[in-house]
């Protein structure tokens, strides 16, 4: 499984690169201009922030569209003709996508620490009240109950993440068996993806009770300003985690069964 | 080395790709798969390799199972270029390295330089004939029993036809076979020594082309008109 | 080398071989090229490559040396009887073409006298 990881991973370079590059010159920008200019090295951690989201989503998108390509065009051939067992080839799939992935939000996050920590610092510093007002509540934010509150969303995130990409896997292979070749390949590969996560977020909701008042997870605004909520009940949350990751397994189970026994390359 | 496909059919909703096969291929021989577009030639050969499984019936490799332990030991070449994008003919010869353990770094190198082939080359910018030298050198370096090569001629010159038949006889492997499928039917009179003749995703007929001509006084082109031309 | 398609082609093959030993292009005692050298050089199939060794064996035209390969015949014999075969062949094409033109024997034989009256291609 390590070669075909490898492999993965040599396919995707440009795009990990590129995610890479802008990651850094972003954050070399953010602590040099933070050094003349606190409204620009704001603006720079907003990009910051969404430079986080679009390398998540990237990152998702090409390991998907790499997994569908191979079940549609002849570049496939050289993946599935190498002597390794279909559920390897998957899951060496899956963990680069998910791990690559999950190892840029970690950078990300990291470097967000260190960027509300400098900004913070600057923003005290500061003349405007604005200024301050910003400054008190990035400190607020860098609490040790804050810290906590987003490595839970963050470890949610990580699980649901991985649920939706084997979810997005199953309903490739789904779509390989059952329209190879044909137009709609893509088309009906998509409508099983919004069924399946349909049915996981009712299983969730019905289950583990999350989704609604308390027991929500994600970003909220209250009284002491910006911040991250999670579930009341954490048992609950614990519960939905674990639901994504044995969903997730299931998933992959599904679909390295449906390649094995029903691949039409 | 002996393949035997049994009962062997692939159905496409409606439509069968390969019919109720039977065929049995051996070690020694060059075979050319021949029919017309249609006729599951292309199908049979991704179900030996493993890319495409069969609807009903089964294939053996020496009387195991096809599994993905047997891919070591059977290669397909499709007629299109399958390499990564990124890929140097040098990447090649490491992803084949990589994953074939009988695969031969010399055989590769040695073929290569016999081709005018640089491992420096990048692989999306090769010729089609190029391309084909390529990817049959990749087969034959990776010592299958049974490489497969789907209309490997499609689309290429005189000269490089010419030498990658040299390179198919000068390097067949003793103890395996080479299955072609091919439109190039006259190309392919002299290199085989046995036919097989598909139409309908069923098997028409399975000779020995030496005694085609012995017997019956026919090439192979000749079989193949006799056999098709009721079509028309 | 041209191959018919509809003859067995290693017949054909042991035809050229046999006209390149009597016109002494391969000498007797010459050592041939491995079966798979064979293929390669005239682009046949490695079988038939040894179908051509085994059937030019079984004539007596070579003879094969484990592991050292395989040699033309230096039998004076065998090599007179090849030439006699070979030439005998030839006659009996020429023979039976021209009769298929309505030629009667001694008329083919007028016809060789005449030929060589106008070319002189004499004695050798």
């Amino acid at each position: 499984m390590g070669r075909i990881m490898k492999y993965e991973i040599k396919k995707s370079r440009m795009i990990f690169l590129i995610m890479t590059v802008m990651m850094l010159i972003l954050e070399a920008a953010f602590l040099i201009v933070n050094r003349f200019s606190i409204n620009g090295s704001s603006i720079i951690a907003l990009f910051l922030i969404l430079s986080a989201f679009i390398t998540y989503i990237m990152v998702l998108v090409n390991g998907v569209m790499m997994f569908s390509r191979d079940m549609r065009e002849k570049s496939g051939f050289m993946v599935y003709m190498t002597p390794v067992p279909i559920w390897q080839i998957i899951l060496g799939k899956i963990l680069v996508c998910f791990i690559s992935g999950a190892i840029l939000f970690a950078a990300y996050v990291l470097f967000g620490y260190m960027d509300m920590g400098c900004l913070q610092k600057s923003m005290a510093a500061a003349d405007s009240a604005g200024a301050k007002m910003i400054g008190m509540m990035l400190k607020n934010m860098m609490t040790m109950d804050a810290f906590k509150t987003i490595m839970r969303v963050l470890i949610s995130i990580l699980c649901s993440t991985f649920a939706l990409l084997n979810a997005a896997y199953l309903a490739i292979s789904l779509g390989n068996t059952v329209l190879r070749g044909k137009k709609g390949e893509r088309a009906i590969s998509f409508v099983f993806f919004v069924v399946i996560m349909i049915i996981l977020q009712i299983i969730s909701f019905k289950v583990a009770g999350l989704g609604s008042g308390d027991n929500n997870i994600g970003l909220v605004m209250d009284k002491s300003g910006l911040n991250f909520s999670v579930a009341a009940d954490v048992w609950r949350e614990i519960l939905d985690n674990a639901m994504s990751v044995v969903f997730g397994f299931a998933m992959f189970g599904g679909s390295s069964y449906l390649i094995k026994n029903k691949i039409d390359l | 080395m002996e393949l035997v496909c049994q009962n062997l059919t692939k159905k496409y909703f409606t439509k069968k790709a390969v019919d109720g096969l039977n065929l049995k291929i051996e070690s020694g021989h060059i075979y050319a798969l021949l029919g017309p577009n249609g006729s599951g030639k292309s199908t049979l050969m991704k179900m030996i390799a493993g890319l495409t499984k069969p609807s009903e019936g089964s294939i053996t490799l020496d009387n195991e199972q096809l599994s993905w332990k047997t891919k070591e030991k059977i290669s397909y070449t499709p007629t299109e270029p399958f390499f990564f994008g990124y890929m140097k003919i040098d990447d090649v010869a490491k992803y084949y390295a990589d994953f074939f353990e009988d695969f031969d770094m010399n055989l590769f190198d040695k073929v290569l330089s016999e081709m005018n082939l640089d491992r420096s080359m990048k692989t999306k910018s090769l010729s089609s004939g190029m391309m084909a030298k390529a990817k049959i050198a990749a087969s034959i370096a990776r010592r299958s029993e049974l490489i497969m090569l789907d209309e490997p001629l499609n689309g290429i010159d005189l000269l490089a036809r010419d030498s990658i038949q040299e390179l198919l006889i000068k390097y067949a492997p003793e103890n395996g076979s080479i299955l072609i499928s091919s439109h190039m039917v006259e190309e392919l009179e002299r290199m085989v020594d046995r036919t097989i003749f598909m139409k309908n995703g069923r098997l028409v007929a399975d000779t020995d082309v030496e005694e085609l001509r012995m017997r019956e006084g026919l090439s192979v082109a000749d079989k193949y008109r006799q056999l098709y031309s009721e079509e028309a | 080398m041209e191959f018919q398609n509809n003859i067995p082609i290693y017949l054909q093959v042991i035809k050229d071989i046999k006209s390149r030993i009597l016109s002494g292009e391969i000498h007797p005692g010459d050592k041939l090229p491995s079966s798979r050298e064979m293929a390669v050089r005239y682009g046949v199939n490695p079988n038939t490559a040894s179908r051509i060794y085994n059937e030019m064996e079984r004539q007596g035209i070579t003879f094969t040396k484990r592991g050292i390969g395989t040699f033309v015949t230096e039998s004076d014999e065998d090599l007179a009887e090849l030439r006699k075969t070979e030439v005998r062949k030839l006659t009996e094409k020429y023979v039976s073409d021209l009769t298929k033109l309505g030629l009667k024997g001694c008329e083919i034989r007028s016809e060789i006298k005449q030929y060589f009256l106008e070319n002189e291609c004499g004695e050798k």
